[in-house]
Parts: C-alpha cells; structure tokens; sequence
C-alpha cells in the first residue's frame, strides 16, 4: 500500500466477496483505508468503536441484516455514519434505514462520482459525531458517579424547582437538598447552575 | 295119578290139564279130564273121569259168526296152542307197527283156574288189516298234504306280505316323487273328466284336488277368454291329436294370476293295454319364458352394442382365411374379408411378433426349430387373459386406430384371436395438441418463473456488475493519480473478466432455463441437474436470505428425464419455500431451505426420492386440498400453474408428489414437498 497519509477508515459490510473486494479496490484508489467484513456479526464483534470511521453496509445479507446491523448499532449509541447499499427494489427498505438515521443510501451499480463524495461527507459527519460522541460519553462518566437521590435532586435543579420544593417533593429537609446541591456541584465539576444545566442537558439531549 | 290123588284128597271135582296127543293121527289133539269124586256119606269111593275134547268145546261153545271174524284159540300158559287155529306168523307191518296189533287179538283166561288155560281170539289180517291200512295211509297221505298245504301258504302269505311291503315302499316312493316334481300331473278319463291331479298340479294352480277331481271342462283353471280355445284343444287331445312337442297354454291360479305353461299329453293304458283316458303333465314356464326372453333381448343388446361399437371387433382362428364375426364398422372400414384382420395383427406387430422376438432373445445361442408347427404362438398359456395394445396408422383409412387383441377358444374350440380396433385420430389429436400445449405451458411456466424472479436476477446480476464497475472505477482513478503498478493491474483486470463471466453464466442459465425446447429425454445425472437448479433457485434464495442445505446421497443412478423439466420442478419448490420462509418472516437462524435427494423404494421400485424442506408456516388445510389445482394460488399476483404443472411433469416421468406439513409439537415448523421418479 502507498504511504500517502489516509483521508480516514471505511468499513465496508457486504456477503459479496466480489462487491466487498471491488469497493475496497475503488475506495482505496481514493486513499481512504478501507476494513472489510463479510457479515454483519463479523463487523460488530471486530470493529474499533473509537476510531472515526464510517460505514457502508449492503442492505441485504445472509445472516444478520443491514437493517439488523443498523439497529445494534443505535443501540451502541454509536456514532458511526451509515450509508446502506441497496439492490433493485429495496427502496422502501432503504428508506426505513434513512428514518432511523441513516445518511444515505446507494443503489447498485454505484456511480463513483456519487460514492466519493457521499463518503467525504460521512466522514466530516463522523469527526462531529465522534467529537459529540466523546463529549457524551465523558458526560455519561460523570452523570454516573451520582447516587438515585443526587439525580433525583438534579432532576428538579433541571426543571427550575426551587430548594424548598425539592424538599418537600422527595420529602427531605431544605439542609438535606442543600447538601445533594453540593456534592452534585462538585461531582459534575460544575460551579454555577449554568454550568450544571449545561452539563445535565447536553445528557438529556443525546439520550433523547 | 296125581289129579286123581288131588280129587281124591280134596273130595271137589278137579280139572286136570289138557293133555296134548301130539302124536295122534291125523291130527295132534287136546283133551281136558274132569274127575268128579263118587261120594257115600262123605267117603271117597271112586271117581268119575270125564274128558272133553278141547276141540270140540271150541268148535261147539264158539258161535258161528265170532268164529268166522276171528280165529279162536286156546292155549296153555306157554302160549301153546291147544285147539283151535293159531295165526303166528304175524304180518310185518304190525311188528313194524306193534301199537296195532293190540287192538285185534284178545286173551280171555278160562277156567278151571290155576291151569292157566285161556281163549285166544285174533281178528282176521285179512280183510281188516287192509282197510286199515289203506285208511292209515290215507290219512297219513292227506295230513301230509295238509302239512305240506300249510307250509306252501304259510310261505305264500309271507311272500305275500314282502310283496306288499315293496309295493307300500314302491306305492310311498312314487308319490313323494310325484309330490317332488315340479311337473305337474293331471289324469282324465275318456270323457275328459279330471280323475287325478298330482300335488304340483295343485299348487301350480292353486286348486285343491278335491276341487279339481271330479270336474268336466272347462276346468276351473281356465282363463275366460280363452275357454274356446282350449275347448277345441282339448277335444283335439281327447280325440288323440296330441303334438309331441305339447301345448303352451295360459293357465289361470284360483287367485286370478296367470301363467305359461307347457303341457305333454299321453295316453293312459290300463294293465290289459286298453286306453282309459289322457296323462296330461304341465310345466310352469313362465321362468323360463321370461329368461328365453331375457337372453333374446341381451343377445339382441349385445348384438347391437358390437354392431354400435365405434371400434371394429373381429375374430378370425389361427392360421386361417375364414372370418369367425366381424361388425358393422369393421365391414365398413375394411371389406368382410380377413384382410383387415391380419393387416391390423401384422401392423400392430400384435402379441406374435412380440412374443417371437422375445423369444429370440431369449435363445440367443440356441438352434432355432424351424419344425415347430406352433412356432410363432405365444408360449404362454394361451387361454391366459393377454391383451396387447398398439397404435398404429392406416394411411389407407387415414386413421390413427388403437389395435388391442387377443386370443380366445371360439365356440366351436378353435383358438382364434380377436382384434379391436378403435379409431384414436381424434384422441391422438387431442393429445398432440394436448402435448403441445403441455409443452407450452411449461415454457410458459418457466417463462413465469424467471419473470417473478426478475427482482432477484437484476439483484444477482447486480452484483457481478457492481464488482466491474468499482474495479474498473478504481483503476481508472488510480491511473489518474499515476499510482497503478502493473502487478495490481493485472489482477484487477483478471477480478473484473471473473465478474463478467459470472454475469454472463447467471444468464446463460436463465437462457437455458427459460429456452423453449422439444421434450427431449435422456440419461441425466442427478447431481447435475441439482447443481442447475441450485444456483438458479440460489438467485432467490439469496435475496430472501434463506440458506439451503443439501442432503445429496452418493452414487445416485442416472435417470431417464428431461433435465430441464426437473430442474424446473426443484427451482419452483426451492422458490416456494424461501417464499414460504419469507413471508413467515422466520428469524436468520430458521430460514433455512433443505434439499434432499435420497433413493428409496416405493412398492417395489426403485426410486429417486427428491424433497425440499421449509421452515416457513405450513400450508392450511384448505390450501392443502387444492395445493395442485391448476389457478389456485395463495399468493397475490400467482398465477397458479406452478405446483400444477410440476405435478403434471412429474407424473410425466411415471413418479409422484406430495406435500406435507412438519408439525414441532401442535405447532407447524415448516413444510415438506417431496417428488419421486422411478430409477432406471
């Protein structure tokens, strides 16, 4: 392989050896590094989580489906861009992928004029979404280290309660929501109530 | 002297003995002396001797007439005749018969007493002895006869009652034979009264004999309306103008049915060969009337069917130019000659010609004898049931006719054969068509097949067409950016052709598949024919997700079919059930097709046994009945001719199909369709 620095990691899912193959030969004339697996199970199981990547995965396969893939991987939270590959006919298929978030879809033949491009976009889409996704996970990490009563008590910081009502809410003593107020404070490393809105929200907003 | 001294001392008269003077002449004779004593007061003074002469005393104290029926004697102690006439000699049949004898001599003692002197008188032998006899004999003769008269009727009467018994037994044997027979009996006298009617009589007309005996014509049995006729007949009969083939007359029950009945007239002779009158015996022939009818109308039926059939029948013997029966359309078709017959037997190469050639066969090796005169016949029995069928072409007729013959034992014995020839060219046409349709239909089907398929050839065809494009894509960009050695060059090159050549068999395949041709059966291999229709079949299974298992036995015989047609049965079935699998949206790990081919026996053949195996929702009940029905589809745009036509082709290859449920459980895990066709 030439040493030209790559443009970024293509995984490349499809039971055709002869598809797989001849995408990786096309996608690796472009430079980008291409992986390839013959299923979809092979994918899941081999596959680096954090490497920035995106993913191109035939719709139609013996064993697990793109559809199938598709949907572990939401499951995953993950952050990869998804552009399914899809036969004559599938349309309908391909478009239940589009709803649940995939970027796009290409029939066979492909027209390299429109993979090319369709993959530079994946993989500008999957820097911001691993970024995102990095910010979150850390975001989880710490959400975390809260015990029930502390999110419980962050719940209602979230929703604008005032001490007292929290108190009288979950049945505790003002002092005792003070004391929650802190320890959440500084396990979320926050120092005002932006900063922990900020914090609480960003974690609501990609669980939603 | 003694008696002297006696009378003497006794002073009493005193009889001496008689004395015999045997010496005296002429004659010995006897003398009897009397001494009467002389007494003077008591004394003895003398005596008086008196003499008599025995002779005298007889002749003068005896009456004439005693004298002369019987010879007096008298005689002395010793039996010795004193006087008179002595008959010893003694005639033979009294000592035979000495009971007689005292019946005629009689002994009367005489005194004086103590001298034992006695008469003896016998009866003459003579004149009394005769008679005697004669009536002793007479007697004896007759009571003789009298024995010998009882003996004679004491046996006369035993024989008698023998005779009598034979006849009781005789008399009882004929009238349960006449109560037996059927055949009823009617006697009349010369004047035409009835004397005698049998049982059978009686019950044919259900007149008690008291009713019938007795009575004049007209008889009671007689129909009204036909009282002058059998009139006149029976005057004829009684006249003795009798027919010996009978009279079929209508006889009338007590009940008012009638009945056909045959009467036999005889005349009646007594023992002295005088006529008495008429026997009449009478038979119910209604039965038989009714079946002679019966046999008439099916022999008329059954002339009629063959003069209607619309096949030529005729019979002609073995090795003869006579035609035994020929029908109407045989007559028509060919002339009323054999010609036809033995054009039709030599055409149809009918059971001798088989047979020969079998036996030709059969002696390969051995001398043939030509001196058999029955070579050529069948050697199987030839009463055996061996009907041959063969369709030949009369170019003279224009006609397709199905020959069908065999032998059979005509009437008179011959072995002749019979030779059906049934006009087919309508049939044979139909069926050509038929063929031709069948053929089209299966084009079509295939036609069909590879239409539904279509989504899925483009997606197979996509592929290899796909790998060319990104290959060729990517060397021209690598050309572009000058980065393509010669080496990966070549390999991308030699990865594209592959891919071509990968689309180009898909259609070829399809091509072959879809490729209308002429029935064409050969030796097929199996495994061939698999592969054929496993890589069209994968085309669909593929793009349904559904994996096939093949369980394919090792060292299957060729089979004699037409491979694409097979090949069509097994893509449909595969299809079916990736369909089936589909639609029952099985998870991965059950959507799973197997394709087994084993051979088996059914009934004694050997056979291939092909099946495919789903695990898709099973059939319903109601789809199961109809499952081979021609338009009977359960799927939306089916047309129904799938399972229909796989049906009739492997029919066409003498096996069978069928189709089950598989059941895990109550719960239905999949579908069994399984084909046979025979191995040979």
């Amino acid at each position: 392989m030439s040493l030209i620095p790559k443009k970024g990691t293509v995984y490349v899912v499809d039971d055709d050896e002869a598809v797989r193959d001849s995408l990786q030969w096309l996608l690796e004339g472009k430079d980008y590094r291409v992986r390839c697996f013959d299923s979809a199970e092979t994918f899941l199981s081999r596959y680096d989580a954090r490497e920035v990547a995106c993913l191109i995965v035939d719709i139609r396969m013996g064993g697990m489906s793109g559809l199938e893939l598709q949907d572990k991987l939401i499951e995953r939270k993950s952050p990869l861009p998804v552009v399914f590959i899809t036969g004559h006919g599938d349309v309908p298929m391909a478009v239940d992928t589009m709803k649940k978030g995939a970027m796009d879809f290409i029939q066979k033949p492909f027209k390299e004029a429109e993979l090319v491009p369709l993959v530079e976009r994946m993989l500008e889409h999957a820097k911001d979404a691993f970024a995102d996704h990095q910010q979150a996970a850390s975001r989880d990490a710490l959400m975390s280290k809260l015990t029930t009563r502390e999110a419980q008590v962050l719940e209602r910081i979230v929703a604008g309660r005032l001490n007292k009502q929290i108190a009288d809410d979950l049945g505790i003593s003002i002092k005792t929501v003070e004391a929650h107020r802190a320890n959440i404070m500084e396990k979320l490393n926050a120092n005002t109530v932006a900063d922990l809105l900020k914090t609480a929200l960003g974690q609501n907003a990609a669980k939603a | 002297m003694s008696i002297f001294q006696l009378t003497k001392e006794l002073k009493q008269p005193i009889y001496s003995k008689p004395i015999t003077y045997s010496k005296a002449r002429p004659a010995p004779f006897s003398q009897l002396q009397l001494h009467l004593p002389i007494l003077e007061k008591n004394l003895f003074e003398g005596v008086i001797v008196a003499e008599y002469s025995l002779e005298g005393i007889l002749r003068f104290a005896i009456p004439a007439e005693i004298s002369g029926q019987y010879i007096v004697s008298l005689r002395d102690d010793k039996n010795n005749v004193l006087a008179g006439q002595a008959n010893k000699a003694k005639p033979r049949v009294t000592e035979v018969l000495p009971w007689l004898l005292k019946t005629n001599e009689y002994e009367v003692p005489v005194m004086p007493v103590g001298y034992s002197l006695s008469i003896h008188a016998q009866t003459y032998r003579t004149a009394p002895g005769m008679i005697g006899n004669g009536m002793y004999w007479l007697v004896a003769i007759l009571s003789a006869m009298t024995a010998w008269l009882l003996i004679g009727s004491w046996r006369h009467t035993r024989r008698r009652v023998q005779a009598q018994q034979a006849l009781m037994a005789e008399t009882n044997f004929r009238r349960a034979m006449e109560n037996s027979i059927l055949t009823g009996m009617r006697a009349m006298d010369l004047k035409g009264c009835i004397t005698y009617v049998n049982a059978a009589f009686c019950q044919m007309t259900g007149w008690t004999e008291s009713e019938l005996v007795g009575r004049f014509p007209p008889f009671p049995y007689w129909p009204e309306e036909d009282i002058a006729l059998l009139n006149s007949r029976l005057q004829k009969e009684l006249d003795g103008n009798t027919s010996t083939n009978g009279l079929q007359v209508r006889v009338k029950r007590k009940d008012g049915n009638l009945f056909d009945a045959r009467l036999y007239v005889s005349p009646l002779v007594d023992a002295v060969g005088k006529q008495t009158g008429w026997m009449t015996s009478m038979t119910d022939i209604t039965e038989p009337t009714r079946i002679r009818q019966q046999l008439s109308a099916a022999h008329d039926r059954f002339t009629a069917v063959l003069e209607g059939l619309d096949a030529s029948v005729s019979v002609a013997p073995l090795g003869s130019e006579e035609l035994l029966f020929a029908n109407k359309l045989y007559r028509k078709w060919f002339d009323p000659t054999t010609q036809g017959h033995l054009s039709l037997v030599m055409q149809a190469g009918l059971p001798r010609t088989t047979q020969s050639t079998s036996t030709e066969l059969a002696t390969v090796g051995a001398d043939e004898d030509d001196s058999d005169p029955l070579a050529g016949f069948p050697i199987d029995d030839l009463q055996e049931i061996q009907s041959e069928n063969a369709e030949i072409f009369l170019p003279d007729l224009g006609k397709w006719l199905e020959v069908r013959s065999r032998y059979l034992n005509w009437v008179d014995g011959r072995l002749a054969q019979i030779v059906i020839a049934t006009d087919i060219t309508p049939r044979r046409q139909a069926e050509e068509q038929a063929q031709a349709q069948a053929e089209r239909a299966q084009t079509a089907s295939r036609l069909i097949t590879m239409g539904e398929m279509a989504s899925s050839v483009a997606h197979e065809l996509n592929q290899p067409l796909t790998a060319i494009n990104n290959y060729c894509n990517g060397m021209v960009s690598r050309i572009k950016a000058k980065k393509l050695n010669e080496a990966e060059l070549i390999t991308a090159l030699e990865k594209t052709a592959h891919q071509a050549q990968r689309a180009g068999q898909i259609i070829q395949r399809i091509r072959s598949f879809v490729k209308r041709s002429e029935p064409n059966r050969t030796l097929s291999s199996i495994p061939q024919l698999i592969s054929e229709a496993v890589e069209l079949a994968g085309i669909e299974l593929r793009r349904r997700q559904v994996r096939l298992s093949q369980v394919i036995a090792s060292r299957l015989p060729q089979v004699h079919v037409d491979p694409i047609l097979i090949e069509q049965v097994l893509v449909n079935l595969m299809r079916n059930a990736a369909e089936s699998i589909d639609s029952a949206q099985r998870p991965f790990a059950r959507r799973q097709v197997e394709l087994k081919v084993v051979p088996r026996t059914e009934q004694g053949v050997s056979v291939i046994e092909f099946s495919v195996t789903d695990t898709g929702s099973g059939l319903a009940p109601e789809v199961m009945e109809r499952l081979f029905e021609a338009f009977f589809s359960t799927k939306a745009e089916g047309m129904g001719i799938g399972l229909n036509l796989c049906r009739s082709i492997v029919e066409s290859h003498e096996g069978r199909m069928q189709a089950e449920n598989l059941y895990n459980a109550s719960q239905i895990s999949g579908c069994r369709f399984s084909f046979w066709i025979p191995a040979r």
